[in-house]
């Protein structure tokens, strides 16, 4: 006959039962407050005594009390035959959020299927993310630990972007004990007039001039190489014997071997730049600096004529020693 | 216009002895201007010679009006003196590309 509304759950009775431990003593007392005697069932050494005063046992709320005390040897356990116990299955897919209580899944009752997609908002802790301390300065490693940032083997020592008209750029105590090599890049630095740009290592404020030796080489647009080597000069050029082209920019790396040591001072550059008629060149070059100074600690570059001017950016780097 | 030293730390002006040995190179420079401008002029010649070097080779045969041309670009230093005519053998139009004839084979 068909019915109106959800079909009926399944519906399980049980019984609760309550095992004793015994001793020698006629009264127990019980898990369940009970009406009178024949709201349970006593079994002691698997016999089934009779309820009822002047029986085997009488019982009133939770007081179980026997005719005769038990031994402790004795087995007895009661079935509340009066109180029934009932499990409820819901059915297969019908407990939607409303009938769970806030908070109420435990870590145990989820699944190990969980997909990540099902994080869709908010953020991970970063405890749940690895161990370790995180903050603005570390980064989580694949063995899931938070650890310094790797800074490589650079490190940024100065920087000076060139937003003004300027007649040099000049790096102060730029150079220390804590790094052997330098590297220096310079970015798209324009200058106003057709002419080179100069370099001058510096000590306690003051230029060093004279004792600068120098061979380059460049390739040119006009499909052909010049070359420039010169000794005794006042300063090198970052630029071969050409001169740099008027309003364009230059951009240049140079690699600072040891300037603090007792010695000669090495240096390497590559870079490229407009010349004067305007043919677009790559140079590579070397130079030494022959003075045996250990006090020099920074350099500067000046123009033969005219500044540098509102474009572009050099960057000192210490190079991490082995 | 006051000159500066560009710092990491902040522009610091030029002393009154800096902006003097600073005007001093400039004037030097600006003195030997023309001695560059013909320096310059050399190098494109160098570079035009070159590009017409092959035609000098034993079996080609030069076209005269060439031999006129690399000759002309030969006795630029004789026939262009000063300054004035150092920067008209250099204009430039605004793509950067020679305009005086001279520099154009015929």
């Amino acid at each position: 006959m068909p019915y109106i509304g959800n079909t009926p759950a399944e519906k399980y009775a049980a019984f609760d039962v309550q095992y004793f431990t015994t001793s020698a003593t006629a009264s127990y007392t019980l898990d369940h407050a009970v009406a009178n005697e024949l709201d349970i069932r006593l079994v002691i050494n698997n016999v089934i005594q009779e309820p009822g005063s002047g029986k085997a046992y009488t019982a009133s709320g939770t007081t179980l009390t026997l005719s005769a005390a038990t031994a402790g040897t004795d087995t007895m356990y009661c079935v509340y035959t009066a109180k029934a116990s009932q499990t409820v299955n819901p059915p297969a897919g019908s407990v939607g959020t409303s009938q769970l209580a806030d908070s109420s899944v435990t870590n145990v009752k989820l699944g190990s299927d969980i997909n990540a997609t099902k994080l869709t908002a908010g953020l991970v802790p970063t405890a749940r993310l690895g161990s370790g301390t995180a903050s603005s300065s570390t980064v989580l490693y694949g063995d899931q630990t938070f650890k310094a940032e790797p800074s490589g083997g650079l490190v940024v020592i100065s920087n000076y972007n060139v937003s003004s008209t300027v007649s040099t750029i000049t790096f102060d105590n730029v150079f220390t004990s804590t790094y052997k090599n330098y590297l220096i890049i310079t970015s798209n630095v324009k200058v106003s007039s057709t002419a080179k740009t100069l370099f001058n290592f510096r000590s306690g404020g003051s230029s060093l001039t004279g004792n600068y030796n120098q061979a380059m080489t460049a390739y040119r647009t006009a499909n052909n190489a010049i070359e420039f080597g010169n000794t005794n000069q006042t300063n090198f050029t970052t630029t071969i014997a050409n001169d740099i082209y008027q309003d364009t920019g230059y951009s240049e790396r140079m690699y600072i071997y040891d300037p603090k040591n007792s010695a000669d001072k090495r240096i390497s550059q590559l870079g490229v730049y407009n010349d004067s008629n305007q043919y677009d060149n790559t140079f590579m070059g070397t130079g030494v600096y022959a003075n045996n100074t250990t006090s020099i600690d920074g350099f500067i570059l000046s123009r033969s004529s005219g500044d540098f001017y509102g474009h572009g950016q050099i960057t000192i780097y210490g190079i991490k020693n082995a | 216009m006051p000159r500066y030293h560009g710092t990491p730390n902040g522009n610091i002006q030029f002393t009154t002895e800096e902006e003097a040995i600073k005007d001093a190179k400039e004037k030097a420079w600006n003195d030997d201007a023309p001695n560059r401008k013909l320096g310059y002029i050399k190098e494109i010649r160098l570079q035009k010679l070159i590009e017409t070097d092959y035609l000098a080779n034993s079996d080609v045969t030069m076209p005269d009006n060439v031999k006129t041309w690399r000759q002309t670009l030969r006795d630029l230093p004789a026939n262009h003196t000063d300054e004035a005519a150092y920067d008209a053998l250099l204009a430039r139009d605004s793509d950067g590309n020679l305009t005086n004839a001279i520099w154009s084979d015929a």
